[in-house]
């Protein structure tokens, strides 16, 4: 597993999740590994991997349920909002660097468009 | 206690397996002579037999001093110190696993020893005298000395743990090397000066002890012997306990 | 918890280790970082009781370390230390024969997962394969303190991810996982403190996660910026 040394790795390994929620590797209502196999699957720190699950929690990702373990929410709504968030997110950064290029948007477009075809 | 002896002996069977082959080569070829009635075979295969009997006792002697050095000064010390076994039982283990192995081995030689006498003697008639002969000569050194089983094996007893305890004085020696005298220069050469001093006083000690309860330190004497004995096993314990306190305090391995 | 009280351990002519002070706390997994020769391999000899402090103590949980520890404290030494005549079976039998806390089930699992095979002369290994085998004989003991020096000393990339993976099957809450290398980048995931030793001082702990969430730096640019200044090798 490779991770980017100064970006937060339990930001990186929520980023992984959320991305499998969203393309359905991981599907609704299913149910997590716990934190100690979440650590030993993306070899992160346990403590990592316990805070991975206490920030997808507080997000509404996720719920706990006592004693049988952690499972991805059953409401659609939420998956919904975490797609738009992160399209939001990869479109700021596509921006920032096609900006930096001294690109404009429309002409960004026109190049999308190109490459589509 | 049982498996670091376990493994001790792990460590030196090896050598142990090969004087027992070289052994048995020797005991066969002297069977056959001596069954059939070849003398030169018979002769010099026992010839042979008393020289290994005295080299084996003292190999397997030397070798544990230098399985303890190996032991305390490769880093194959791991192996044995980060076991939670006390310098006591490790060192207890050696020393066990070393005076089980010489006594072993003696009763064995001894036992080849009588039993290719007794055939020696069955067998040829010239020799039939023979305890009178070797008696004979013995008697030129001292009066009370007869050669019989009892007496053969207490003073068998007698070497064995005077042997013991001098390689107790080597293992002292080994371990005084490694710790005081770690990383100092001519460590190994003060310790074997060490070794030889030590040994030196304490026969001395004996030496004239012995004078001056039997009046003559020369000689053999029942009660001399056993003193000898318990002399030398109350040294080796001594020793042990000293030694065993020094791995414990300042050995770092 | 691991404690260093003013742990120092001077050797003829050289002073490896110099009043040391820190603790451990269970439930986490600690880098100890420096250059070579800083004395890091010296502190952990000296918990794991095969070294003695010339001042100072280590104490774990409140009792001096000694051979008692030695049940609750696992150390792998960089070197090798297995006897000459051992195969992989002999050093699994070895360990059983003298922990308690020693599984063989655990240790045949990761001796396969490792594929090591049991009849292997110890003799014989590469230096990789020999670097797999003394982290699956520690890695089998459940002890409360694991110590590793160097784990990834040798090891290519593929036997790196397993030997990882066993030293985060071991982790947990009531344990202290205290692991030393030269590698800094390759432990930036799994652990979470770091400790450094400058020199044979401490010269203070981190937490990981904080660097990058705080400073927005990793490990291996913390780890340049304390050693800034010193000349590669350390003092020998």
């Amino acid at each position: 597993m490779q991770y980017d040394s100064k970006v937060p790795i339990y930001l990186q390994v929520i980023n992984m999740i959320k991305t499998d929620i969203i393309n359905g590797r991981i599907t609704c209502g299913q149910k997590l590994p716990s934190s100690r196999d979440l650590a030993v699957e993306y070899t992160i720190n346990p403590n990592t991997a316990a805070r991975v699950y206490q920030e997808l929690e507080r997000e509404g990702v996720c719920y706990t349920k006592r004693g049988m373990g952690t499972f991805v929410t059953e409401d659609e709504q939420i998956i919904t909002g975490l797609k738009k968030e992160m399209a939001e997110e990869a479109i700021d950064i596509f921006v920032k660097s096609i900006g930096e290029l001294g690109i404009s948007i429309d002409e960004a477009i026109e190049l999308l468009k190109q490459k589509e075809e | 206690m049982g498996k670091l002896i376990k493994y001790e002996f792990r460590k030196s069977w090896m050598v142990k397996a090969i004087i027992l082959a070289i052994t048995a080569i020797f005991e066969v070829m002297f069977l056959v002579g001596a069954i059939s009635g070849n003398d030169d075979v018979a002769l010099s295969s026992a010839v042979f037999l008393t020289f290994i009997t005295i080299c084996s006792i003292f190999i397997i002697g030397v070798l544990s001093i230098f399985i303890l050095h190996k032991d305390l000064n490769t880093k194959q010390s791991y192996m044995l110190f980060m076991t939670p076994n006390s310098t006591f039982k490790i060192l207890g283990a050696k020393i066990i696993e070393n005076f089980g192995s010489i006594l072993l081995f003696s009763a064995m030689f001894l036992l080849i020893g009588i039993g290719d006498i007794t055939l020696w003697v069955a067998k040829s008639k010239g020799v039939k005298d023979m305890f009178n002969i070797i008696n004979a000569i013995l008697g030129e050194f001292g009066e009370d000395y007869q050669l019989d089983f009892f007496n053969v094996a207490i003073s068998s007893a007698e070497q064995i743990v005077s042997w013991v305890f001098t390689i107790m004085v080597g293992f002292f020696a080994v371990v005084l090397s490694a710790s005081f005298l770690n990383g100092r220069k001519f460590n190994g050469f003060i310790s074997f000066i060490v070794f030889l001093v030590v040994t030196y006083i304490i026969e001395k000690i004996f030496y004239c002890s012995t004078n001056m309860i039997f009046g003559t330190a020369t000689g053999y004497s029942l009660e001399k012997t056993i003193c000898s004995i318990v002399y030398y096993i109350v040294l080796t314990v001594v020793l042990y306990i000293v030694t065993a306190s020094i791995m414990d305090r300042k050995l770092s391995v | 918890m691991l404690e260093s009280i003013e742990v120092t351990k001077k050797f003829v002519g050289k002073v490896a280790v110099d009043g040391i002070n820190m603790q451990l706390e269970p439930g986490h997994i600690y880098a100890l970082l420096g250059p070579n020769g800083s004395g890091k391999t010296t502190w952990m000899k000296m918990a794991a009781g095969l070294i003695k402090p010339t001042f100072g103590e280590i104490r774990y949980n409140g009792e001096p370390i000694g051979i008692e520890t030695r049940n609750d404290i696992a150390y792998m030494s960089t070197e090798p230390y297995f006897y000459d005549w051992m195969t992989v079976g002999d050093v699994g039998n070895y360990y059983q024969d003298f922990f308690k806390d020693f599984s063989m089930e655990r240790y045949d699992y990761m001796i396969g997962q490792m594929t090591l095979e049991k009849k292997l002369k110890v003799k014989s290994l590469s230096s990789g394969m020999m670097a797999k085998l003394k982290v699956a004989a520690t890695m089998a003991r459940d002890v409360s303190v694991y110590m590793l020096d160097e784990p990834l000393n040798g090891i290519d990339l593929l036997a790196r991810d397993s030997v990882m993976n066993m030293i985060l099957q071991a982790a947990g809450e009531n344990k202290i996982l205290l692991i030393s290398s030269h590698l800094v980048e390759e432990l930036e995931a799994v652990v979470d403190k770091a400790i450094f030793i400058k020199e044979a001082h401490f010269a203070g702990i981190v937490d990981v996660e904080e660097l990058r969430t705080v400073d927005g730096i990793s490990l291996a640019d913390k780890y340049r910026q304390v050693f800034a200044g010193i000349e590669v090798g350390g003092v020998q």
